[in-house]
């Protein structure tokens, strides 16, 4: 029988640099896939909306260009998804992140192996059930590289994943409309939204693979923003030919003007960010209404038997002007401005020892 | 890897017996590692020190073996007064248990006579009739393992303390958040005696809060951990009850405000902010922390006290006292994740979600939730990234489910533990000495196969 942790290390650096490498393993119990997604490394310079250029590593497929952040994974739960991941001439993972599959298809080096020629990783949303608080995956996620992860998803290898719903008869789905879980809200399709904050310490990019492996002192504990992004975009068209998605402004119904609007947003950082809603005064405006946290549904457990609805099905909605979300944290919310007109979504970056406020960015959002 | 000059001990006699030659290893003289940084032997000790026992803490310092073999001046809460030069340095102490009924228990395992589970994993009960591929799990039997630093407290208990200043520099012994639990400053070589009534169940953190961060980033904290007298299987009275229980302590260490710190100087985290250099947990990081050293003490250390594991179990968190037969109970394992350092950590786990119950011994509601003004969301709920401010704490649920979306099919053929990391994703925690991910904050976590179906131990 293996173990995999059979294997001892006589220092941390061997162990750093010794992590299992595999040429093309085989992905065990293959099913026929309902979904395939390529993921093909690359690595580019890319320019930012500030202006700056920065080297990127990141992953494409047939269609997306180089871009960030890597193109989305959309599947609905209940598929079998393939996520086939050919790393180039380097070493490379995919960890899905918040998807909770078999080790080998965690994508983790010290618990599995890190691919050198080509892998596909192989796993299966979990349904939902209406009113059950221990299954389901509908929700927001993220996939990204697990190889001296700390540099490689600053350096860009990461993409978004997101988990539909299985559609219950009790919880029919018209036309232009969507629900982010089994049982939740209804949400308009043409407007649903990806808000993820990046920031770029540019001393990192010039960084090589394996840097640190060996026990070189490269100051990966040192993280110094010098840039701030708010990448995303609306997610009703697929984001294609590559290139920096930045999220320039956010379009939401207003109250009574059809499905209210899904924002999902991931904190695609080191330190801990928060996300401000004003109006056009700058004055807080309570308009989020948070579902979900981390592709769980915040639900009534109280009755130890009966059912666990949506809090907001019980009388207590989650609704905020102010959202924290610290690093790789995700949240899925409605936005319901009262009237139409200008509003405003602060964007702040805070640092992980001093709380200071590095960066805010202002994103409109215009309420129609 | 050298030690930078400045970080080595001044004194020869530390020097010769601590011969790194790149990380952790066995030293002089026989000498391992563990045993030079103060870190736990595997046995159980359950000796006793009496009715109405006084836990004698000193407060020293001494250098410490990081990750990467470097040397770093650290201070701590010992168990006996060492100095500088000490090549052993008694910064930590090992866990102590006060009782209601006065006694004063020196043991690493609690409830001490209760079953230690082998490597620190408990083995279920009975697979499930017509669902062989999870398992029952036995109620309030097993013992759980706590690292050194934790001073374990039944409710009804007092705790006796008598602090010994054994530094230059005045100090003193906070428990936050616990009435009566201030020693006020000791002056430079005094002693001072601190007696207070336990407070109400739950994990505080206990420090020098000299300097707001300074001295407990030197390494002067460690965790208080009460625990209901009618019930030592659940989190509070009425809490949730769990398998067995695990303390995870988070810290981060700054190697020039230890320089700063040795040559005497006043550090303001303000103007200066820590810029740590290395991350632990339980005071292991990296390849210790994982339990995969060439040193079986610290990996038997790390297995007992931090690697959680266990058999795979169909956990309801709607209730975690459901019984399925008398001596069963369907439930997952407590982790009490404290954060005694400077950083903001978020915990992340692979392979389950966590559920949280409370933060900084307040219960979350499982209905009425709110949202705090700095926005966070307080209400029992499912994580995968569970942030822990400085200072805070939070108690969760592991659950130990079958991994939801793996394949059906992959999970019934399954002939190995399946380990999955724990790691905190503020990724900069990962790295020891500006590089060797990942070399800081990080654990795994088991889905056991139990022995009766071919697991390993
Ligand atoms: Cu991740
Ligand atoms: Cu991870």
């Amino acid at each position: 029988m293996s173990d995999a942790h059979a294997t001892t290390f006589a220092t941390q650096a061997a162990f750093a640099s010794g992590q299992p490498h595999e040429g093309s393993p085989v992905t065990e119990f293959r099913r026929t896939p309902d979904r395939v997604f390529l993921r093909k490394f690359f690595n580019r310079r890319l320019r930012f909306p500030d202006g700056a250029e920065h080297e990127i590593w990141g992953f494409e497929d047939e269609k997306s260009g180089r871009g960030l952040p890597s193109p989305l994974v959309r599947v609905t739960e209940g598929q079998v998804m393939h996520g086939i991941l050919k790393p180039s001439k380097k070493v490379h993972t995919i960890h899905w992140h918040g998807i909770e599959p078999d080790p080998r298809n965690d994508g983790v080096g010290h618990t599995s192996f890190e691919v050198t020629g080509e892998y596909t990783y192989q796993w299966i949303a979990e349904p939902g059930i209406p009113g059950d608080p221990n299954a389901g995956a509908a929700g927001s996620y993220f996939y990204h590289c697990h190889v001296n992860t700390v540099l490689h998803v600053q350096m860009g290898m990461f993409g978004n994943v997101i988990i539909d719903p299985v559609v219950h008869p009790d919880f029919p789905v018209p036309a232009g409309a969507r629900r982010p879980f089994v049982d939740g809200p209804l949400y308009d399709i043409a407007t649903e939204t990806l808000l993820v904050p990046y920031s770029v310490d540019p001393r990192w990019h010039q960084l090589s693979h394996a840097a640190g492996l060996s026990g070189e002192d490269v100051g990966l504990n040192r993280f110094e923003p010098k840039h701030f992004y708010v990448l995303g975009g609306n997610l009703s068209q697929p984001f294609t030919g590559g290139g920096v998605h930045s999220l320039e402004a956010v379009r939401a119904n207003a109250v009574g003007h059809g499905f209210p609007t899904l924002l999902r947003i991931l904190n695609g950082n080191y330190f801990p960010t928060q996300v401000r809603f004003t109006d056009a005064q700058d004055n807080p405006v309570r308009i989020a209404e948070v579902l979900s946290h981390d592709g769980r549904i915040f639900r009534d457990t109280s009755s130890p038997t009966g059912p666990s609805r949506p809090v907001r099905d019980v009388g207590n909605k989650l609704e905020t002007a102010v959202l924290a979300f610290g690093a790789a944290e995700r949240y899925d919310m409605l936005v319901c401005p009262a009237k139409a007109g200008e509003y405003r979504i602060h964007v702040d970056l805070i640092q992980w020892v001093t709380g200071q406020v590095l960066f805010t960015k202002v994103i409109p959002l215009i309420a129609i | 890897m050298t030690a930078p000059e400045a970080e080595r001990p001044k004194a020869p006699s530390r020097r010769d017996v601590l011969r790194y030659a790149g990380a952790a290893g066995t030293v002089a003289a026989g000498v391992t590692v563990a045993q030079a940084a103060g870190w736990p032997a595997s046995r159980v000790d359950r000796a006793a020190a009496g009715v109405g026992g006084v836990l004698d803490l000193h407060i020293n310092e001494g250098f410490v073996p990081m990750v990467d073999g470097s040397l770093v001046y650290l201070r701590g809460f010992g168990e006996k007064a060492t100095t500088i030069n000490d090549p052993f340095p008694s910064l930590t102490i090992s866990p102590r248990i006060f009782f209601a009924d006065g006694r004063l228990v020196d043991s690493r395992l609690f409830p001490p006579d209760a079953a230690p589970p082998h490597e620190g994993r408990p083995e279920p009960d009975s697979a499930v009739a017509g669902d062989p591929l999870v398992y029952l799990v036995k109620r309030s039997y097993w013992g759980s393992y706590f690292p050194r630093r934790t001073i374990v407290a039944e409710s009804g208990s007092t705790i006796r303390l008598r602090v010994h200043n054994g530094l230059k520099q005045p100090h003193s012994l906070l428990f936050h958040g616990v009435p009566g639990g201030d020693s006020g400053e000791i002056a430079s070589g005094a002693v001072q005696d601190l007696e207070f009534p336990a407070p109400p169940p739950g994990t505080y953190v206990y420090s020098d809060p000299g300097g707001i961060s300074v001295q407990r980033t030197l390494g002067l904290f460690g965790v208080l951990v009460v625990v209901p007298q009618q019930d030592h299987w659940r989190l509070s009275e009425l809490g949730a009850e769990f398998e067995r229980q695990w303390l995870w302590i988070a810290h981060d260490i700054d190697p020039v405000w230890s320089r700063r710190a040795l040559a005497g100087e006043t550090i303001d985290p303000v103007s200066t902010p820590a810029l740590p250099r290395y991350f632990t947990l339980n005071d292991r990081a990296g390849f210790q922390s994982v339990g995969v050293t060439q040193d079986e003490a610290i990996n038997l250390a790390t297995h007992e006290e931090t690697l959680v594991s266990g058999s795979p179990r169909r956990t309801d968190v709607r209730d975690f006292s459901q019984a399925a037969t008398a001596t069963t109970v369907i439930t997952g394992q407590l982790i009490r994740l404290v954060n005694a350092g400077v950083v903001i950590h978020q915990m992340h786990f692979h392979g389950n979600h966590v559920w949280t119950l409370r933060r900084d011994g307040v219960d979350f509601s499982r209905s009425v939730g709110t949202i705090s003004e700095e926005g966070h969301v307080l209400l029992q709920q499912w994580e995968d990234v569970v942030e822990l401010d400085p200072l805070s704490r939070k108690d969760i649920i592991l659950p130990l489910k079958p991994p939801p979306d793996a394949l059906d099919e992959v999970f019934a053929a399954r002939t190995v533990d399946w380990h999955y990391p724990m790691h905190c994703h503020a990724e900069p925690s990962q790295t020891a000495a500006g590089g060797l991910y990942p070399g800081g904050a990080v654990a795994d976590w088991v889905l056991a196969l139990p022995k009766s179906a071919g697991g390993t131990p």
